[in-house]
């Protein structure tokens, strides 16, 4: 029976090049724009999942800036330093809204141009570096002059975060947010899971950071739980396994020191990141006093170029817009979809009219209904598995040429063939290949074969 | 011993079924026998043989194939029973005509899923047997309208089916090539083959023991002709 198809397709193909040249580009096409509608779904749909569970009923809002160095330079110059200080203690102590302002910074170990800080005072750094970065960057560039490690400055509410949870030792006591002395200053850390292997709670880690002369001390006080992560102010999770985590600190010395400069450590504490990374939440029916209010505190302060952005309404739009991409492309699948079901039928009927008299010959022979059914599909399986072959191909390329970095060539997650894709397109194929075998069917059992018989070639 | 037995076969064509192709038709066939159904063109001979080797069902009357039942048999099951017990020729010689001649005969073979080498040797042994086996590689368009007879002849018997139906297998030969192929037919009945020969050539009825005449679908009686053997 392999042979019979394989002598059938042989004749196929060399009779029929051109239509299935022309079938195979269709479907090919057809594969194509079912990936993308796919895509832009899948996309559109975790976009909602995110929004919902990062959102739920609350109005989320983000501070802004005009996009101006002129206008950053004022606000977050140090003779504005003390306005942003008060409007940052209104802003997180007003009852009307959530102030989150944690701020992913890295921590900075050694500097071979800082002679207080070589490598000799960090031993360990390898396995430091190997803890803090996911496998893949594990080889440490000996070019990099200094050590870096994932830090984030965490302000009093993210242990609320449903997701963020110590699984050993304690969370940071109020005390713990403030720095007396900019001489000595020692945090406590609640590491990320990935460095429950390399330390443990009691644990001293010295660190430079901020330009400060004098090491800070990090006392390891818990770890999180594995995989932890929270929304950050972009709406992405961030995954803290790599992460040290360190109070927000605030001061309450004075920072213009008595040789009359500035403090560099409170100029770090007080920079823009706890205003340009803060979100405001608020619920939403008192979202609109929120909103009044924050406005009322920078106009306190002199800060009157901020502006809040809504990022829930934007989500919104931005869903919107990915739902209309989707069902445009949903548009162009189906009609493709169309043309090509419409190919094969035409393909179909045209076939067993040509090959009437031979159909009439392999039935005369003995043929049974499954092997006539293979001997009429087989080409079109052939096509689907062509296609889709080289839907992969087409897509592999696009995405090199178009969305890689050359130089290191880094694809970009952009239109990949998902899990979700393959299965579609599998099941599309599934019930066209029913729809055909079941229209060859019957158009096999309409066709009077006795007919066909007493034809003359 | 009785091979098959048509019993008052009517069977109509036509979307209305104004046409009747066969009306209580009776017929009678023995194990080895060798038969001539005679008959006008449009008589009802084809018909005849396309119900026997089921490629065509009937309305009414009865059909036994070896005492069994055969109307009510349909789909794959007929299909097994053609491809086991019945051998098809035509009087245009069916073949494929993309296929080499080898491959024509080895179809039956193949579709029952024979190993590589059997089918190697039977078609082989049978090619040689009709006097073919050189034409083995060519494709139906280069053999001439015997040669291409005997290599449709071969696929039929290829699988050794006890029935062999002949529809008009002379009737595109000439005298000569058609006097080879009732010789064929003659040799093969007489190692146990049975055959049933469509024809409205007198001499290949000549050549059959018995005749069958058919007129308008039903039997019909010609002189001491009778219905049954
Ligand atoms: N498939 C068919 N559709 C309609 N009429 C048919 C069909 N097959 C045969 N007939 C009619 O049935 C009658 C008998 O046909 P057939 O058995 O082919 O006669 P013969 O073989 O004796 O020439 C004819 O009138 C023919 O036109
Ligand atoms: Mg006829």
């Amino acid at each position: 029976m392999l042979k019979i198809l394989w002598l059938e397709m042989k004749n196929y193909l060399k009779g029929n090049a051109a239509v299935f040249i022309l079938s195979v580009l269709a479907f090919t096409f057809a594969c194509i724009t079912i990936n993308l509608t796919m895509f832009n779904y899948l996309q559109a749909d975790k976009f909602r999942r995110e929004n919902e569970e990062s959102y739920g009923n609350k109005s989320f809002y983000k501070v802004s800036l005009p996009p101006s160095s002129a206008v950053f330079m004022r606000v977050f110059g140090n003779d504005n330093r003390e306005n942003i200080i008060k409007a940052f203690e209104q802003l997180k102590n007003d009852p009307l809204f959530e102030y989150r302002y944690r701020q992913p910074n890295s921590i900075e170990f050694f500097d071979f141009d800082n002679p207080n800080f070589g490598v000799a005072d960090f031993p360990r750094y390898r396995d430091e570096f190997l803890h803090g970065y996911e496998q893949g960057r594990t080889e440490f560039a000996k070019q990099d002059d200094y050590l870096s490690l994932k830090g984030l400055y965490a302000d009093r509410l993210l242990i609320n975060e449903p997701n963020v949870n110590i699984a050993s030792g304690r969370w940071f006591t109020e005390e713990e947010f403030y720095v007396h002395d900019p001489n000595d200053i020692q945090f406590p850390v609640i590491l990320g899971a990935g460095y429950s292997d390399l330390y443990e709670i009691g644990d001293i880690i010295e660190y430079m950071q901020m330009g400060s002369v004098n090491p800070i001390t990090l006392h390891v006080i818990g770890f999180l739980e594995q995989d932890g992560w929270f929304y950050d102010n972009n709406n992405e999770r961030l995954l803290l396994n790599r992460y040290m985590v360190v109070p927000s600190p605030e001061i309450t010395y004075n920072f213009i020191l008595p040789d009359g400069s500035y403090c560099e450590f409170a100029r770090f504490v007080y920079n823009s990141s706890i205003m340009m990374n803060a979100r405001i939440v608020a619920d939403e029916q008192s979202a609109a006093a929120a909103m009044q209010r924050v406005y009322q505190i920078w106009g306190e302060n002199k800060l009157y170029e901020f502006e809040l952005f809504d990022e829930t309404d934007g989500a919104q739009r931005w869903l919107v817009m990915a739902r209309e991409q989707t069902l445009s492309n949903l548009i162009i699948s189906v009609f493709t979809l169309l043309v090509c079901v419409l190919m094969f039928s035409i393909q179909a009927s045209y076939k067993l009219n040509k090959y009437k008299k031979k159909y009439g010959i392999y039935m005369m022979s003995g043929i049974t209904a499954k092997q006539l059914l293979a001997l009429m599909l087989q080409d079109v399986v052939l096509m689907f598995a062509l296609s889709f072959g080289l839907m992969f191909a087409l897509t592999e390329i696009y995405r090199t040429i178009w969305f890689s970095n050359p130089a290191t060539f880094h694809r970009f997650d952009i239109t990949p063939i998902s899990m979700e894709t393959v299965v579609v397109l599998l099941i599309t194929q599934l019930l066209l290949l029913c729809f055909i075998g079941i229209t060859g069917h019957r158009k096999i059992h309409k066709t009077d074969m006795s007919a066909a018989l007493r034809e003359h070639e | 011993m009785e091979l098959l037995k048509l019993e008052r076969i009517t069977k109509k064509y036509g979307q209305s079924q104004n046409i009747t192709a066969l009306n209580q038709f009776n017929l009678n066939v023995r194990e080895g026998e060798m038969l001539a159904l005679m008959g006008k063109s449009g008589s009802g001979k084809s018909t005849v043989l396309n119900i026997i080797s089921g490629i065509d069902g009937l309305q009414k009357g009865s059909y036994k194939f070896k005492n069994q039942e055969m109307a009510k048999v349909k789909g794959d099951k007929m299909t097994v029973f053609r491809r086991d017990n019945i051998g098809f020729i035509l009087q245009h010689f069916a073949l494929i005509q993309d296929a080499t001649i080898y491959d024509n005969i080895a179809l039956p073979l193949r579709l029952s899923r024979k190993p590589k080498a059997e089918i190697k040797e039977r078609v082989r042994k049978l090619a040689a047997e009709l006097g073919i086996e050189k034409q083995l590689k060519k494709y139906p368009k280069e053999l001439s309208g015997g040669e291409a007879q005997r290599a449709a002849i071969a696929r039929a018997i290829i699988n050794q089916p006890q029935l062999i139906l002949a529809d008009e297998p002379t009737g595109a030969l000439d005298e000569e090539n058609s006097r080879k192929i009732m010789e064929i037919f003659q040799k093969l009945n007489a190692q146990g083959n049975t055959f049933i020969i469509v024809t409205h050539d007198p001499n290949v009825g000549a050549m059959c023991k018995r005749t069958v005449h058919i007129k308008d679908g039903k039997n019909y009686e010609t002189g001491g002709g009778e219905i049954n053997a």
